[in-house]
């Protein structure tokens, strides 16, 4: 070894020289962690917004990278561009909510994104790139001979004119506690899908349903949702559903009666018995 | 901003004057909750009811709850319309456990209290075994609420049976009146950290644990009022279980959410020992064209577990 | 008989009526180390929790309930063995009355102690009253145990106001001063008066016919407790009657052994004779065919049945590994060995049917374990648990400590009360003209 050292040649120890620094550079990326990021548009009526979600990846696969800084660009990074800064949640996503008046869309209708992670020592930086159209949705209903029609129509806007949206999968779903009830799946043709609405659907006690109609995750407009209420449901009727000998609530009656009853008589009896004992003591 | 892969949501934590004067407000069962350790010697400022600062160690903060504990008639009153409902995909188990363990940490239970149980069944010599999981059924006449002496045990206008353990005597006559024995007794000092101890328990949480009276899966009813399904549903790799309200017709196991009575008919489901007339709010779907051979259930179980079975198979 | 040979009868009871003896003291020490080892069992239990029993999910019931449906029997039988004793004037049977009473009490005091170490949360008993569910039938078990324990306790001191008042008026015996003013004031003035003795009479007879009810439907209450649950072995509804004839052969068991331990303490042969356990082993034996007839027609429907939860069960009383060695000692103690015994004229003497009555009492506790663990141990689901104590139940020193407490508190508080009067009803012999004996019509062919 050390005679070696000792013939060592310029140009080996150039070499080892960039075998370090590739070395350190490679262990530094390898104490951080890849990121993963995730970045989707949602529309509807009244609001726009981007979540970008970050993973990372452990033994136990992928986990939310939760509590780092995500900024969000439009058209490109610069300061000037910025829509904002949010720090990502507990399940690893941050959301940023924004207005139409915020951005600026080219002239075919295409707002540009961006999101970045700018990384730190345990993580490396990520960066994801969107571009969205704004879209209008509408549901309209008509009942006619108990049959209940639902059409939902779709439009693109593109510098202030409104196109029919074609070929784009629509899904049509009821609104419940835990998830939405998917009813309908069909495609947007010229700009509207009319499909027969289930007769058999539970509402709430009035028979009242919010039905959403959705075109998901689509390369152009992202998500894009429209909500209306409708009382096309079947009333449903509350009851405590209490079954017959469940004795949930209170005792019946039988038992109650019996119960006082017997014991009624017994202390009677007991007190009759007393009552005599106390005269005993007068004789 | 300190960000260290261990406690990565120790910046999440809201804090409260409460929580700063020690005062035992706590997030019990939240979903993700972060828990500090005593390590952690770093300190805070905060603002104290009294008005002046206070410094105190970040381990001693504990998180401000997401949502109301709901206690008292509320909690005993149920959530107004609506019939919870669980379906068991048979065909789906595969002995995967993650709803066993999903439901332990959730409900801060040590590894060997179950109160959501995965059993190996065979009914008769010639038919295949299956995994079998099982929570409580919240019998619509369930002979644990009957017996019951002092209420402590009760049954919803939403379907579910829950325990109030502030209530609870301890008598175990429930446990002998269940006939799926569903329930587990606290027969020691539970193990829990004195953050989850201290906290009020409600029966929508049954969080924390009581020395010496009985808890059960309560199909997390603190966490439909806001909308989310239980954890053992959101924890299973499979989709196996499906939770929702009867009343909505709609049940959802994560993924596919589809109409109750629907996925009832087209399965074939059945409710187990449907005889005893408990009327459970529990429904199987069969073990047919399963996704995986129950073998693949014993994967990775020790010997001694695998012994367990020798009478069965 | 003549007066002064009743002064001789209440001169026997000189111990401990007057002083108490040394034996007398060394059996109560004895017993009250039984209840102080139970202490320290019970702070070990209050502790560190029910861990320290043998009880687990699965059987959630354990030794302390065997305990508490066993006093109770005892408690119950004497209460409706007393009280039809007193109804139906049997005048032989006098000797006796006070034992059945004295069990009686003592029965409904240990029982319930049992229940109250099988409660998780002793500090929340109260809730019983303040949030009690009439549909709950615990909570007409507690009224009903309540009730009876009143009631029978009640009846003990009224069919002692006699022997009270005697024991006042008596000089034979020299009673120290502050328990003669004791006796004096449970008197209360009765110096057998025509009238005094008419109302004390419907006093007592009122009392009796409501505990003859009382106890019978309590015990029956006790039994529904196991009855009104769907598991195999307890759903049935043979469970009352079978509680009660349990019971009562427990009763008369108990009766039989108090009946020798007293003739032998006190000398008691001329009172309680020979032909007294001839009788009361009849009754042993009418009550055995009984609990053969229970027992037969309890298992061989199950038997008989293929339904797999029951099949499971009953296949246990079967198989030695599991409780076929507990099912024959029962069979043998409370069945076979009892038939054999009374039965044949040449093994019966007063000894060896006492020795019968405590192999009843052991069979029929046996009897009472069957009934609890191993349903408990049989449930729908089955079990499947690493932890062989959730799978099997062994009681643990701590609940053998207190059932030893149990039976050393029961004899504690039979020698506490046997302070205050004697256990034979001495004034009322004293209005017989003599002591009747029961009729020679069955007894030994010596």
């Amino acid at each position: 070894m050390l005679k070696i050292n000792k013939n060592i040649r310029p140009e080996f120890s150039l070499h080892l020289l960039v075998f370090i620094i590739v070395n350190i550079w490679a262990g530094q990326l390898l104490a951080q962690d890849r990121v993963f990021m995730y970045l989707n548009y949602y529309q509807s009526e009244d609001e726009q917004y981007m979540v970008c979600e970050v993973k990372y990846r452990n033994d136990e696969g992928f986990q939310q990278l939760v509590g780092v800084p995500i900024e969000f660009y439009n058209n490109s990074d610069t300061a000037s561009n910025k829509l904002g800064e949010v720090v990502t949640g507990k399940n690893g996503k941050a959301r940023l909510d924004f207005k139409e008046s915020d951005i600026i869309r080219d002239e075919d209708g295409f707002a540009h994104f961006e999101s970045t992670f700018a990384g730190n020592d345990d993580y490396r930086s990520a960066k994801k790139e969107l571009a969205t159209k704004r879209v209008s949705l509408a549901i309209s209903g008509e009942v006619e001979d108990s049959v209940k029609t639902l059409t939902v129509s779709g439009k693109e806007i593109v510098n202030g004119d409104e196109i029919d949206i074609s070929d784009t999968d629509i899904k049509v779903f009821v609104k419940r506690t835990f998830s939405d009830l998917p009813i309908s799946e069909g495609s947007l043709d010229e700009g509207s899908y009319a499909f027969e609405f289930p007769n058999d659907l539970p509402g709430d006690s009035l028979g009242d349903l919010q039905i959403i109609a959705r075109i998901i995750e689509h390369d152009d407009y992202g998500t894009a949702e429209v909500r209306t209420n409708e009382t096309w449901g079947t009333p449903v009727l509350m009851s405590s559903g209490e079954r017959p000998r469940a004795l949930w609530s209170r005792a019946p009656l039988w038992i109650i009666i019996s119960v006082t009853l017997a014991f009624t008589a017994a202390w009677y009896h007991y007190f009759l018995s007393l009552s005599k004992l106390f005269k005993i003591r007068k004789l | 901003m300190e960000n260290s892969k261990d406690h990565p949501r120790r910046d999440f934590i809201k804090l409260t004057v409460a929580a700063a004067c020690g005062s035992a407000i706590c997030s019990c069962k939240t979903n993700n909750e972060s828990t500090l350790t005593a390590a952690d010697e770093e300190t805070m400022q905060l603002l104290a009811p009294d008005g002046s600062l206070v410094e105190v160690l970040k381990s001693q903060i504990t998180p401000l709850p997401d949502s109301e504990l709901v206690t008292g008639m509320q909690a005993r009153h149920g959530i107004p319309g609506k019939k919870f409902v669980m379906v068991i995909d048979l065909a789906r188990c595969k002995n995967a456990r993650a709803c066993v363990s999903a439901c332990q940490k959730m409900h801060y239970q040590p590894e060997d209290k179950e109160w959501l149980q995965v059993k190996l069944m065979k009914d008769s010599e010639n038919t295949a075994p299956y995994w079998f999981p099982k929570t409580c059924f919240h019998c619509d006449n369930p002979p644990c609420v009957k017996v019951c002496p002092v209420d402590a045990t009760f049954k919803r206008e939403d379907g579910l049976v829950l325990i109030d353990n502030e209530r609870c005597i301890g008598c175990k006559f429930c446990m002998a009146a269940c006939p799926y024995s569903t329930r587990v007794f606290n027969w020691e000092e539970p193990d829990q950290s004195e953050e989850i101890s201290m906290c009020h328990s409600s029966p929508e949480t049954s969080v924390p644990s009581k020395v010496g009276t009985v808890d059960k899966c309560d199909f997390c009813p603190d966490m439909a009022r806001r909308g989310e399904l239980p954890d053992c549903v959101t924890a299973c790799p499979n989709g196996v279980f499906y939770f929702g309200d009867a009343n909505e017709d709609t049940v959802s196991n994560g993924t596919d959410t589809v109409r109750f009575k629907k996925l009832l008919e087209d399965r074939g489901a059945y409710r187990y020992l449907e005889e005893l007339g408990t009327e459970p709010r529990v429904y199987y779907l069969p073990p047919t064209d399963r996704m995986f051979p129950y073998e693949r259930g014993l994967d990775g179980l020790s010997d001694e577990k695998k012994a367990l079975y020798d009478d069965i198979l | 008989m003549e007066i002064s040979s009743f002064d001789k009868l209440l001169q026997k009871f000189k111990y401990p009526l007057s002083k108490v003896s040394r034996s007398w003291l060394m059996l109560f020490g004895a017993m009250l180390l039984l209840v102080f080892f139970g202490l320290i069992a019970l702070v070990q239990q209050i502790i560190h929790g029910h861990i320290v029993t043998g009880m687990r999910d699965h059987v959630v019931w354990g030794l302390f309930i065997i305990n508490f449906i066993f006093f109770l029997g005892i408690g119950y039988s004497g209460a409706i063995l007393g009280s039809v004793f007193h109804l139906t004037r049997i005048r032989w049977s006098k000797p006796l009355h006070h034992f059945t009473e004295l069990f009686a009490v003592t029965g409904l005091i240990v029982g319930p102690i049992f229940i109250f170490l099988c409660i998780g949360r002793l500090d929340r008993i109260f809730y019983i009253f303040q949030y009690a569910r009439i549909q709950s039938p615990i909570t007409w078990d507690v009224i009903a145990i309540m009730t009876n324990l009143i009631f029978i306790a009640t009846y003990l001191y009224i069919a002692h106001i006699r022997d009270f008042a005697k024991l006042r008026d008596s000089k034979v015996l020299d009673i120290p001063n502050w328990k003669r003013k004791f006796i004096k004031a449970l008197s209360l003035g009765y110096s057998g008066k025509p009238e005094q003795i008419k109302i004390l009479n419907q006093s007592q007879n009122i009392l009796a016919v409501t505990i003859l009810f009382t106890a019978i439907l309590a015990d029956s209450l006790l039994a529904w407790l196991f009855g009104m649950s769907l598991r195999p072995g307890w759903h049935s509804t043979l469970f009352a009657p079978e509680f009660i004839l349990v019971a009562l052969y427990s009763g008369v068991a108990m009766l039989i052994l108090m009946m020798w331990i007293y003739r032998q303490q006190y000398s008691l042969n001329e009172v309680v004779t020979d032909q007294h356990f001839y009788v009361m082993g009849f009754a042993l034996l009418i009550l055995c065919f009984g609990f053969a007839y229970f027992t037969l027609s309890e298992y061989i429907t199950e038997w008989y049945n293929v339904s797999e939860t029951h099949g499971r069960w009953i296949e246990k009383f079967l198989d030695f590994h599991e409780y076929g060695l507990m099912s024959l000692l029962t069979i043998a103690f409370g069945i076979l060995i009892p038939i054999v015994v009374l039965v044949v004229p040449k093994f019966r003497t007063p000894g060896s049917i006492t020795v019968v009555a405590i192999l009843v009492l052991i069979g029929l506790y046996l009897k009472r374990y069957l009934i609890i663990v191993p349903t408990l141990e049989t449930p729908f689901v089955p079990i499947q648990d690493l932890r062989p104590e959730y799978v099997h139940y062994h009681a643990t020193w701590v609940e053998w400590a207190l059932t030893g407490a149990g039976f050393g508190l029961f004899v504690l508080i039979i020698m506490i009360l046997n302070l205050f009067a004697p256990a034979i009803p001495v004034a009322d012999l004293e209005h017989d003209d003599e002591i009747i004996v029961p009729k020679p019509f069955y007894e030994t062919l010596k």
